[in-house]
């Protein structure tokens, strides 16, 4: 019987204050226990030591150099940091003797298992330097390995040379480490700290720096320096004097942590331009096999975007955040740029710079030639789009629910658009138009000069994939099971056509048909009116984007490369391709098609087996 | 009935009267009504008091969290979810919010544990089989079976027994409904319980995680595991989200003509009528006929007639019947469970059978793997047979519905039945690749039509003399109610500047309103079998299960779950809350004018 009640029987410990207080305690321990196991995998708080050199994983500075003969060169720095365990295996002989000696483990003596749970508990700082000249040219490439230990910075080697014991990078006092390079060569450094005060850069004013002067002798040869450290930022200026004279360096840009300022003078431009193509005029001749199958280390943890093909050169994006430059042809990597999170953005080139966006919230420009840091802009959310390029301008589109407008050599910002819903779909440029998409399904062109609205057009929900334009029209899958055709210069609504399932991916447009990658099939619609021509279903999963090569359709399967007929949806080639989990879609030159995985592998297939 | 002039002093009095209308209805009735239906805490005991609280503190938080999500992205570091993530785009959830999700979960199960105890036997069992099912964490059913296949280290072993003995207290206390304890040190024990479970859980696949090397396992794999592997069994209550959309309409409405009835002269409630009228007219043809109509709007006008059209003989047979009856919410409640428990029980079925050939898989059987293979095959082929004829069932549910309220003298019950049966009947043509998959339309679609039949009323009684006040008060509800339910776009993106939720909003602002009006419906009244108290805690344990689950796919950017959730809630709307709605217009609007039940 249900009636309006005032409760009865009620135990009189339940009207109690103890009763509260029991309650309080037992949410307290729990909540606390959480928290504790929390601790555990958060985010580490930095070492005293971090104050004047912050370790950040992903950190990024370019440093202008004035050398004896007063000639200028230009010295990018990317740091890099895992827990000593991950990094063991890679070290060469002499950094791992540098490491277990500054760690105190005898491997002679300890057991491997008992070893690694001792590196784990120590952090390894690698400072990766590349200096080039004002042409671009490579002139010294070096690296410098540090552990985070005894709350300090420890430097156990430099360029494969063992340092024992391993020198402090920023002296806590006056101090002389005297020790030997290799186990054979005595070296002794002296260090102290200078003065504490202002400092004045290209970068503006630093309140909180301090000077470090040192010395180091090795046989007989003293090389001093004094080098300048501020607060939250590391290292901004340096004067390093030996046998060869003086050597001035300036910081000129930076990004860490919260500080991302300045830029690196892109010089020289190149023509090198590539961005993320789907339509190629040739097919694949002959059956398609498999031709390339690489395997990312395990620390990358996977390759998370699409593989970007720049003449003969692979780019591509890792969970762990590095962009890598792979050289298919030497199947080799040539060199990787880390930042502080994962990169789901695809890159794209323009000038021979590389602009991608890192889930460290940030915005990067590197060159692509030897992956140096040029600039950073900093941004509220992550960007897990591609970007779009033309000319001295790059388009960014943040899941900040911003689509930012850069100058493409120096990172500052030209103008944005701000969206009620966050982008993940990526910009396009169409003639003087932008257009962009959103998570609530709005579809916005916008002038690309400066960033004012021509028109707009609301889907029913949210927009993933970049829309493609084709002759004045927008073609735009929705997750509201719609394709939808737009007059590119109106927004007006051409056609809407239904489709079976939710449209994550871009649809892919040529001459009159709209191709569309759905969970379990692609279908092709008519582009003048949205008429369904062909469907292909496939019993299992298929991912990602089409691509189009001469008249055949290429689609990922879970577990094999399918090839359509364009014109009727008949499959023309089943290939089959990794038993790995998931997959970034597929890419292609026209020559190859490039596949990256989830757990690390890049698969390549080419036509010409008959 | 005579129009007075139109003079100064008319349209003086007109203000001064829409003016104390919506004064009135806010201060007065809308007031009233919301603490009438609000969780009434005070006869409860103090322990029992601050539990609600908390409960209720948290949902308020969960739902203020969900509209300024930005800020927990902006402000700290964020966390990839490889498991979410795909090529399409990284997942990542924002530091913070992990240990957070993770304490609300345990929270969530211990308020719906607590609140389980002491009451009839079917929901004591079906909770605790719930929270073995989606409750219990992925890592402890991997550890119990690591640590009894093989040789288990003795680690997992001990952790192994600790679960089991941790689950083996919760189900005692489920098993033995007469010991009954202080609520206070009920909930606590609980807490304690289910909390141990938990942080054992987690540390120990954490440790062995570790020793792999893999360190983001806990926040890339366990927690969001943990977080979000009950959302199947949220789907009931994200329904009701969606129903409760009407709720809220048909209580502004009700503010509305009670504030007009109390306040309005009878010209001024026919010049309301007839400027509603006028605005939605000239809306309608301003907006969506002189732009241009298309083919596919012509379709979607027909499909909404044809859905539409039964409503005439249902509210001509209905208003030959008594009228004193409404539809019970266990009825709602009974569809959806009905609607869902198929697809829950080949999902269970489903996780049983994984389980059972990894199993096998362990113990060295080749062909494991490819049997699971078939297995599930066939069961996803019968899942999605049952999806394909889903509004058929909810049709003939409908349908035997109405029967049987009928032979109950139960009209209102009938009507509902007939109207649901219909709706959805009509609705399985035009789901994607069926024959009127191009008729498909929405509420905007039907509007028209129902501000048809309502003009039409009003120029008929017009033209006879015979609109009297109630009439005319009736069909003024009628008019503004048809309006309000257009708002569901304004729900979805109010300050979309700022904000931006998509479907989200929606869906929370339906939770919300439920919980806000939840002591009017059950939560202020009792049985012996299923007391008050209880009620209360089971339903804050759910609402915040469910909302902490709809707060990690926001605040983690979730597009494919975000519209999962917000097309469930839609759903709901669509399904139990138009019908709810069109029943209003069959009975005359008499729910929009009577005092709130």
């Amino acid at each position: 019987v249900n009636s309006q009640a005032t409760e009865t029987k009620t135990p009189p410990f339940d009207n109690s204050l103890a009763a509260v207080i029991l309650i309080a305690t037992a949410l307290a321990g729990v909540s606390a226990g959480v928290f504790l196991l929390w601790q555990q995998v958060a985010p580490k708080p930095p070492l005293a030591a971090e104050h004047y050199f912050p370790a950040v994983h992903g950190a990024a500075f370019s440093y202008r150099l004035t050398n004896a003969d007063n000639s200028i060169t230009y010295r990018s720095r990317n740091l890099y940091r895992d827990s000593a365990s991950a990094l063991a295996s890679k070290l060469d002989t002499n950094s791992f003797g540098g490491m277990m000696n500054a760690t105190g483990v005898d491997v002679t003596t300890t057991e491997p298992g008992v070893a690694l749970e001792i590196l784990s508990r120590y952090d390894i700082l690698q400072l990766n330097d590349v200096e080039s000249d004002a042409r671009g040219n490579a002139v010294r490439n070096s690296a410098l390995l540090a552990l985070l230990i005894n709350n300090q910075i420890a430097q156990f080697a430099v360029d494969q040379i063992s340092i024992t014991p391993p020198i402090p990078l920023i002296p806590s006092a006056s101090q002389t480490v005297t020790g030997t390079l290799n186990s054979q060569i005595p070296y002794t450094m002296s260090q102290e700290i200078l003065e504490q005060g202002r400092y004045t850069t290209a970068l503006g004013e630093f309140g909180d720096c301090i000077l470090v002067g040192s010395a180091l002798t090795i046989n007989e040869q003293v090389t001093t320096s004094r080098t300048r450290y501020c607060a939250g930022v590391g290292e901004v200026a340096d004067e390093t004097t030996d046998a060869n004279g003086t050597r001035h360096s300036e910081i000129v840009a930076a990004s860490v942590g919260d500080f991302v300022r300045g830029s690196s003078p892109v010089v020289p431009k190149t023509d090198e331009n590539a961005s993320l193509q789907r339509i190629f005029p040739e097919e694949l001749q002959g059956n398609v096999v498999r031709v390339l199958d690489y395997k990312e280390p395990p620390e990358s943890r996977g390759i998370t975007t699409n593989v970007l093909p720049l003449d003969g050169t692979l780019l591509y994006g890792t969970a762990s955040g590095a962009l890598v430059a792979f050289d298919r042809a030497g199947e080799r990597e040539l060199w990787r740029f880390q930042t502080g999170d994962s990169i789901f953005s695809t890159p794209v080139v323009s000038n021979g710079i590389a602009y991608f966006a890192s889930a460290d919230k940030k915005f990067y420009a590197v060159r692509v030639s030897d992956g140096a840091f040029v600039w950073a802009f900093p941004m509220q959310d992550v960007a897990t789009a591609s970007p779009a390029a033309r000319g001295d301008t790059v388009y960014v589109a943040s899941e900040d629910r911003h689509v930012y407008a850069l100058d493409a050599d120096t990172g500052l910002l030209r103008w944005q658009f701000q969206s009620g819903s966050p982008f993940v779909a990526a910009p396009v440029l169409d003639g003087e138009q932008l257009i962009v998409s959103n998570d609530d399904g709005g579809v916005f062109a916008l002038n690309a000069a400066t960033g004012a609205v021509n028109w707009d057009f609301a889907a029913e929900k949210a927009i993933t994939g970049a829309v493609q334009v084709q002759a004045g029209v927008v073609y735009v899958g929705s997750f509201d099971q719609h394709v939808y055709a737009l007059n590119a210069e109106s927004g007006e609504m051409l056609w809407s056509q239904t489709v079976l399932d939710n449209v994550a991916e871009p649809v892919l447009v040529r001459g009159e048909r709209v191709y569309v990658g759905l969970y379990e099939e692609v279908v092709a619609l008519d582009t003048r009116s949205g008429a369904s021509i062909w469907r292909y279903d496939n019993a299992n999963s298929v991912y990602g984007a089409p691509i189009l090569l001469g008249d055949q359709v290429w689609i990922l399967g879970s577990g094999n490369l399918i090839a359509l007929d364009a014109s009727t949806g008949k499959v023309v080639q089943d290939v089959p391709t990794s038993d790995s989990g998931v997959f970034t879609g597929i890419s292609s030159d026209g020559n190859e098609i490039y596949a990256g995985f989830f757990d690390g592998q890049l698969l390549s297939f080419a036509g010409g087996a008959e | 009935m005579k129009m007075p002039a139109v003079s100064r002093q008319t349209l003086q009095t007109l203000l001064v009267t829409v003016w104390a209308i919506l004064v009135g209805g806010v201060r007065v009735f809308a007031w009233d009504s919301l603490r009438e239906g609000f969780i009434d805490v005070r006869p409860l005991p103090r322990v029992a008091r601050a539990l609600t609280v908390i409960g209720l503190a948290l949902v308020f938080a969960f739902v203020l969290s969900i509209f300024f999500n930005s800020a927990l992205r902006t402000s700290g570091e964020l966390e990839p979810l490889p498991l979410s993530s795909s090529g399409t785009g990284g997942i990542f959830v924002p530091s913070t919010v992990v240990p957070l999700a993770y304490l609300a979960t345990i929270l969530a199960w211990t308020f719906l544990l607590t609140g389980a105890l002491h009451v009839m036997g079917w929901v004591r069992w079906a909770v605790f089989i719930c929270f073995m099912l989606f409750g219990v964490p992925g890592m402890i059913a991997g550890m119990v079976q690591a640590s009894t296949a093989g040789s288990p280290d003795m680690f997992d072993l001990i952790t192994s027994v600790v679960a089991l003995v941790l689950i083996g207290l919760v189900a005692s206390l489920i098993v033995f409904p007469r010991l009954r304890l202080p609520l206070a040190l009920e909930f606590s024990v609980m807490l304690v319980l289910v909390g141990t479970l938990f942080i054992v859980g987690l540390y120990a696949s954490a440790a062995s995680s570790r020793q792999g090397g893999s360190i983001d396992f806990v926040t890339g794999y366990l927690v969001p595991d943990a977080v979000t592997n009950p959302r199947q069994m949220t789907i009931p209550l994200l329904f009701l989200a969606g129903a409760e959309i009407i709720n809220f309409g048909v209580s502004l409405t009700r503010w509305g003509t009670r504030s007009t009835e109390r306040y309005a002269r009878a010209w001024i409630v026919t010049a309301l009528l007839l400027a509603l009228l006028v605005y939605r007219w000239f809306s309608f043809i301003y907006y969506d006929v002189l732009p241009d109509v298309s083919f596919d709007q012509i379709q979607q006008w027909a499909g909404a007639l044809l859905a539409g059209c039964v409503l005439i003989p249902i509210a001509i047979w209905r208003n030959r019947k008594p009228f004193p009856d409404r539809v019970p919410l266990k009825l709602v409640l009974g569809l959806i469970i009905a609607m869902v428990l198929p697809q829950l029980i080949l999902f269970v079925v489903i996780i049983l059978t994984s389980a059972f050939f990894s199993s096998q898989a362990a113990m060295e059987n080749p062909n494991a793997l490819t049997e699971l293979t078939q297995v599930s095959n066939q069961l996803v082929f019968l899942s999605e047979t049952i999806r394909d004829s889903l509004y058929l069932q909810l049709a003939l549910a409908g349908g035997v519905t109405a029967f049987i309220a009928w032979r109950m003298k139960r009209y209102t019950v009938a009507a509902y039945g007939l109207i649901l049966g219909w709706t959805q009947f009509v609705w399985w043509f035009m789901e994607p690749g069926r024959p009127l998959q191009e008729w498909r339309y929405q509420y905007q679609d039907m509007e028209p039509w129902l501000l048809l039949a309502l003009t039409a009323m009003t120029i008929f009684w017009l033209a006879r003399g015979e609109l009297s006040p109630a009439r005319g008060l009736a069909l003024a509800g009628l008019a503004f109610f048809a309006w309000v339910l257009n708002f569901t776009d304004f729900l979805d993106n109010p300050l979309a500047l700022f904000f931006g939720f998509a479907g989200i909003f929606f869906t929370a602002f339906g939770i919300l309103w439920g919980v806000l009006t939840a002591g009017g419906k059950f939560a202020n009244y009792t049985s012996l079998r299923f007391p008050r108290l209880n009620r209360i805690i089971l339903y804050l344990g759910y609402t915040l299960l469910t909302l902490n689950i709809t707060h990690w796919f926001t605040v983690t950017h979730n597009v494919e779950e975000q519209v999962f959730n917000s097309d469930i809630t839609m759903n709901g709307l669509r399904i139990f809350g138009y019908t709810a709605a069109f029943l209003i217009f069959v009975e005359g609007g008499r729910a929009l004018l009577k005092k709130e039940e």
